[in-house]
């Protein structure tokens, strides 16, 4: 199938609701943080959204930890 | 602002036969891919990423890469507001995106009263231009690129004679921002956005980091090094000057 259209692909093939109930934005000591929510209730970092340079460069906001809300 | 001196400590619990130094460290490495990250002292200068597509009112496909305006405008009010931050550089790599999105931060940056710079990184397209010009000074790294184009809209049109009428006015908010916070005159800029041939069938122009420099869009070509001495630089110029505050 070829389509040829000025239509962006995603007003074509919408992305499945899911995929965005995967990661939330939430606050991690005041820091906002993208971060993928986990069975066992708690949270892993997926993006950190602050400004400030050093958070980037803090051990507990490294992608991966976990944190509890 | 997160003070990071004085965060909750969490209680360590001590059980009996378990290795709490071992597993912390094994846990690190399971998480990080690394044992530890290095540590840096509090910056007065903050950092505002545009990265991927700038995102407008729909929300795009999570598989996307973008830089959301409702984050960045309570981040820009909060840098206005924190006096501990005395400058702001913006990072630039974006493919562009929403036009009245990319304005709106475009205005928020150029009316922050503290010294703010911008460095184009990698690309700084279409809504990316009016975003890198509206710091007090820009910079351009040599391979980055910016491309000029007149603004597109996709999805449901209205097809009325107005709706065109309303490109053209949003057209025109765009280059009269970027006229106003670049050293690039109206015309030039109106040149690149029309013309023929350097897009292959495109219309517009991939300007290259010294291209753009020449054409006034950018102050200077350069990268984390010159922005951050323009910004001490700045900041220096704001602070009290020692010598007058001692004579009363």
């Amino acid at each position: 199938m070829v389509l040829y259209t000025p239509l962006s692909e995603v007003d074509i093939f919408p992305a499945d609701q899911t995929a965005y109930d995967s990661t939330v934005i939430t606050t991690y000591n005041q820091t906002p943080v993208k971060a993928f929510k986990l069975e066992n209730g708690s949270y892993q970092i997926v993006q950190v959204l602050s400004t400030d340079p050093s958070i980037y460069l803090h051990p507990d906001y490294q992608p991966g930890m976990q944190f509890n809300a | 602002m997160t003070d990071l001196n004085n965060q909750p400590q969490q209680p360590q619990k001590e059980q009996p036969g378990d290795q709490p130094k071992k597993s912390e460290l094994v846990e690190k490495i399971q998480q990080l891919g690394q044992s530890n990250v290095a540590q840096a002292p509090d910056s007065n200068i903050h950092v505002l990423p545009i990265i991927g597509q700038v995102e407008g009112h729909m929300q795009l496909p999570p598989q996307n890469k973008t830089t959301k305006y409702e984050h960045l405008i309570p981040q820009l009010v909060a840098i206005e507001q924190n006096p501990k931050i005395e400058g702001l550089i913006v990072l630039l790599n974006t493919v562009g995106g929403d036009v009245e999105a990319g304005l709106a931060i475009s205005e928020m940056i150029a009316s922050l009263s503290k010294p703010t710079a911008s460095i184009v990184l990698g690309g700084g397209h279409s809504i990316g231009v009016p975003i890198a010009v509206s710091t007090n000074h820009s910079f351009i790294t040599e391979t980055a690129t910016m491309t000029i184009h007149p603004i597109r809209m996709t999805g449901l049109v209205i097809g009325v004679p107005q709706t065109f009428e309303y490109m053209d006015k949003m057209q025109d908010r765009v280059v009269n921002f970027v006229t106003q916070h670049s050293n690039i005159d109206e015309d030039k800029f109106k040149e690149l956005m029309f013309a023929k041939g350097n897009l292959t069938r495109d219309i517009g122009t991939n300007v290259v980091g010294q291209d753009a420099v020449d054409y006034g869009l950018i102050d200077a070509v350069g990268g984390v090094k010159e922005a951050m001495e323009k910004l001490n630089e700045e900041i220096d110029k704001r602070k009290p000057d020692e010598d007058e505050q001692v004579i009363q």
